[in-house]
């Protein structure tokens, strides 16, 4: 399946959203098998206090990354198609939420 | 005027080194214009209750009422807790400070305590919980700057040094103490004990786990006769006399829990003494290793009394053997379901008349155009039976659909397919008088419809809440599994298709409803549990013990048997037992009863006696 990066502004307004999306993610992705497979998310404070996510994704298209969306109560900013990785090092351990 | 002994102990009990900026915010809830609730949290033993101690004395010294609870004593239910607190908050004069430590133990009703309890207390009150996470979202959401948050981090040096100081130690020993203490109270105060019980021991002696070494530590010191009293209370929620005196037979149960009282890390509750959760994980991890034969010794007499004393209580003291049950089941199904471990990202909820639009949305979601128009009728029909998820903003994610088969319309059971085998199995299989029926008709989440997810399981963990809640009458749920996988999930909690149903599963609880139900869980031993009769042999086997019994005894029991939980006339006896019709006088059928009675020994009260027709038996 194609790769795919999907910005989400403010997606999660508390460490607890944030908490309790990452908890969710294995049935989500469960539920979706096949259609779409969240890989990571790069997740970024703003000033307010909010979080925005910067996410990568597996998709059979970008119909299943809308539904993806819908299905996960995120807001989906735009579904950009992947053309090309350049890995100058594997990404390090995960950053914390914090 | 001397002083008593009681407010001595009041005193000791009450002091408090190195928290006086914890003491001094929690006081704020007195002040005017002050947190209205307070919520203080830390890690086991980092000194939450010692901190509430010193609250309530100070709280009472300023003129407050205390009203104090801990939740590992109370049913984690609404009634529950209403009945443990009582009018004392509402009929108190002045300001009144509900005070409730433990309060881990009462996430089943977090929502219900947010939402129902506090909005409903008079204007003086002030609510301070004590529990080892901190609150989540929906509480600060809730309270905002009403809310203070005091979290509980280790003791600064001197602060510790001061509690080792007071516990007897010097300062050498006080200063390598704390060197691996680092300040957490529960490993200082062991560690003061095994310091001044074996004053050379070394620091090489310190494993990875502090407290865990410091709990051996301190358990190599015991004598032989406390330690085993430690080893066979382990495998037990709290300790009373009854329960000592099942798990250590040989000796007094008085001097046992004197012995264990004594002890730094146990602590007289309301509902007996509780050893640290800490201390006692650590002992029965030990046990469990070490000498499994004796484990499962304890466990099982632990069990057999704890059977015994629930066949004869009621209300609070009913939940109390439940709850001692509970803590000896293994499935962690069970276990988690009524003491979830961890924090909820998902506050549960009755449904408000405003989610009918989010819970119709979730069923579009998920499902066809029948099935949502179904779930509208629900809605009408019953709206008290649909409870919610929400997510940390609020927002609906999952919901149910639960209530008593009486509460639905006729109409509507007739009109639902899905109803259609419960209610064919009930009629084959009807429940006894005054038994409850539930159905658990329905559970869809936002994202992920009916597959298992987070905020299903919340809501699930809500469901079996709701059983425990709707009291010792429930006799059976029905609900639906969507395929072999959820039912291979629910199935060691005792769920079973019905006959010829791939989507329609039943959880049969027994004439005993929950008791017996957490009985047979806890029971991981089927000898143990197993009530068998055998006629031939003339031998009842009940709880593992073989009792002997005559023919006609035998014969007695098992016609009772075929109809437990229903008067049997003494007539109908005397004609299918002996064999012959009412013949005035003849007292055969009581001498019968009582030997069987006096045979039952603590399980005598399995046959009642119905006054004026005959004999009914309790589930043995």
């Amino acid at each position: 399946m194609p790769l795919y990066l999907v910005p989400r502004t403010r997606a999660w307004l508390s460490e607890e959203e944030l908490a309790a999306a990452t908890d969710c993610l294995p049935a989500v992705n469960d539920a979706m098998r096949g259609d779409v497979r969240w890989i990571r998310s790069y997740v970024v404070a703003e000033e307010d206090g909010t979080f925005s996510g910067y996410c990568v994704y597996e998709a059979s298209g970008p119909e299943a990354l809308r539904r993806h969306g819908e299905a996960t109560m995120l807001p989906t900013d735009a579904i950009k198609p992947v053309v090309a990785t350049i890995v100058a090092a594997p990404d390090p351990e995960p950053a914390a939420a914090t | 005027m001397a002083r008593t002994f009681g407010a001595l102990l009041a005193e000791r009990r009450a002091a408090l080194a190195g928290r006086d900026a914890e003491l001094a915010a929690l006081l704020g809830v007195l002040e005017p214009g002050g947190p209205l609730a307070a919520v203080v949290h830390g890690v086991a033993g980092s000194g939450k209750s010692a901190l509430l101690r010193a609250l309530r004395a100070e709280a009472a010294a300023r003129g407050a009422t205390v009203v104090a609870v801990d939740g590992r004593a109370i049913e984690p239910t609404a009634p529950g807790f209403l009945a443990a607190v009582g009018d004392r908050v509402a009929s108190a004069a002045g300001p009144v400070v509900l005070v409730v430590d433990t309060a881990e133990r009462l996430r089943l009703i977090d929502g219900w305590l947010r939402t129902e309890l506090l909005p409903s207390l008079p204007e003086r009150a002030r609510v301070v919980l004590a529990t080892r996470d901190a609150p989540g979202a929906a509480w600060r959401t809730a309270f905002g700057e009403l809310l203070l948050v005091v979290p509980l981090g280790p003791l600064a040096p001197a602060d510790a040094c001061e509690v080792l100081r007071r516990a007897g130690l010097d300062e050498a020993q006080s200063a390598w103490v704390n060197r691996f203490t680092r300040g957490h109270p529960l490993s200082l105060q062991l560690a003061a004990s095994a310091v001044r019980a074996r004053p050379h021991a070394g620091e090489d002696a310190i494993l990875p786990t502090v407290v865990q070494e410091l709990a051996a530590l301190y358990l190599d010191g015991l004598d032989a006769v406390t330690r085993e009293a430690l080893d066979a209370t382990s495998v037990l929620r709290r300790v009373t006399l009854s329960l000592l005196g099942a798990v250590v037979p040989g000796e007094s149960p008085q001097a046992a829990f004197e012995r264990l009282a004594a002890l730094p890390f146990a602590e007289l509750g309301r509902e007996g003494l509780v050893i640290h959760d800490t201390v006692r994980e650590a002992v029965l991890a030990l046990l469990r290793a070490t000498d499994p034969v004796r484990h499962r010794a304890y466990r099982a007499a632990a069990w057999r009394q704890i059977r015994g004393e629930l066949a004869g209580s009621r209300g609070a003291a009913r939940w109390a053997s439940v709850a001692d049950m509970l803590a000896l089941v293994e499935e962690p199904l069970v276990h988690e379901a009524f003491f979830p471990s961890s924090i909820q990202h998902y506050a549960v909820e009755r449904a408000r008349p405003a989610d009918r639009e989010a819970i119709l949305a979730i069923a579009a979601r998920h499902e066809p155009a029948a099935e949502i128009a179904l779930v509208g009728a629900w809605w009408e029909a019953v709206p008290h039976a649909f409870r919610v998820a929400r997510d940390p903003r609020g927002r609906v994610v999952a919901f149910t659909v639960l209530c008593e088969l009486g509460d639905v319309p006729r109409r509507l059971l007739a009109e639902d397919a899905v109803c259609a085998p419960w209610r064919r199995h009930l009629a084959d299989h009807p429940v006894g008088a005054g038994q409850q029926v539930l159905l658990a008709r329905q559970a869809l989440a936002h994202a992920t419809g009916a597959a298992p997810s987070p905020c299903l399981a919340a809501l699930l963990r809500d469901l079996e809440r709701a059983s425990l809640e709707a009291g010792p009458a429930v006799r059976r749920i029905y609900s639906l599994v969507r395929d072999d996988a959820q039912l291979a999930q629910i199935a060691p909690i005792g769920f079973e298709p019905l006959p010829g149903q791939r989507e329609s599963v039943l959880l049969d609880l027994g004439p005993e409803s929950v008791a017996g139900w957490v009985s047979r869980l806890a029971a991981d031993d089927p000898a143990l549990h197993e009530t068998r009769l055998d006629g031939d042999g003339r031998e009842l086997v009940l709880d593992g013990r073989r009792i002997a019994l005559t023919k006609l005894e035998c014969d007695v029991l098992a016609h009772l048997r075929e109809r437990e939980g229903r008067p049997v006339a003494r007539e109908a006896l005397l004609r299918d037992v002996w064999g012959y019709e009412w013949t005035g006088g003849s007292n055969v059928v009581e001498v019968a009863v009582s030997g069987l009675r006096r045979k039952l020994g603590d399980r005598a009260g399995a046959i009642e006696t119905v006054r004026g027709v005959g004999y009914r038996l309790r589930a043995l």
